[in-house]
């Protein structure tokens, strides 16, 4: 993995580089906040207890399906986006390909789980 | 974190409030993604109701409440200290005096949010 030492080098750490996805981290972090803020409101505040019912109930309507979707493509990207940040800090060698690849592998699997869970459920 | 120093890509860190705050930062937010991909998991269970229902009811433990407590404590955490993270990088909070003492005023609201929300949990236990 030799070979990839220059190009690893130029992105040296997540001190270096990747300001739009450090700014997206931010702008990211305050949306999932409110976001969270109204997930768990829903969850624990509204509606009895959290059996099938009651999450059936929520997720059939297309609001809450746009809400959840939207929620999840944040925390997803919001999470590994986060991920990256550690590699780049910390691994230094060739696994970071490795490991970037893996994430990205990852966070698509998760992705279409979410979707083929939200989208075409009927209750 | 002197076993670092002098090695190639060795980056030098400073012990002060800031420093700890962000060690905890990256600690849960690694937490939460873990959390993220096990939750999405078992909710994904909902396109099979009794999947579902057999699947919250093993939730009802105890374990799980207390574990509860502790995504709770996580959670505020990243939350809280993030919006810091925030103030700092937009609202010129990271003047060397203003950025000792906003760690310090975050750990107090920490505190108190995570109390507030720990005491209604821990009394459903």
């Amino acid at each position: 993995m030799e070979y990839m030492r220059g190009f690893i080098d130029r992105y040296q750490g997540s001190g270096k580089g990747g300001d739009l996805s450090w700014l997206l981290q931010r702008v990211s972090g305050v949306a999932l906040l409110v976001l969270l803020l109204g997930h768990f409101f829903i969850e624990h505040f509204v509606g009895g207890p959290l059996d099938y019912q009651h999450v059936a109930a929520r997720l059939a309507s297309p609001l809450w399906k746009v809400f959840d979707l939207t929620f999840v493509v944040f925390a997803l990207y919001h999470g590994i986006n986060g991920i990256f940040m550690n590699i780049e800090d910390y691994v230094h060698s060739g696994w970071r390909v490795f490991w970037k690849g893996f994430f990205w592998v990852v966070g698509i699997i998760y992705l279409v789980l979410a979707a083929i869970t939200i989208l075409p459920f009927k209750g | 974190m002197d076993w670092y120093r002098g090695r190639p890509h060795h980056i030098s860190y400073k012990w002060h409030e800031g420093f700890v705050a962000w060690i905890f930062h990256r600690i849960t937010g690694l937490l939460l993604i873990l959390y993220l991909f096990l939750h999405e998991w078992v909710i994904s269970t909902l396109q099979n109701p009794q999947g579902f229902t057999k699947a919250m009811a093993a939730l009802e433990n105890p374990l799980f409440k207390l574990l509860e407590v502790g995504l709770w404590l996580v959670a505020s955490y990243h939350a809280i200290n993030g919006l810091r993270v925030v103030l700092v990088n937009f609202a010129g909070a990271a003047e060397r005096e203003n950025y000792q003492g906003n760690v310090w005023i975050f750990w107090v609201i920490f505190a108190i949010v995570f109390v507030a929300g720990a005491i209604p949990m821990l009394m459903k236990l």
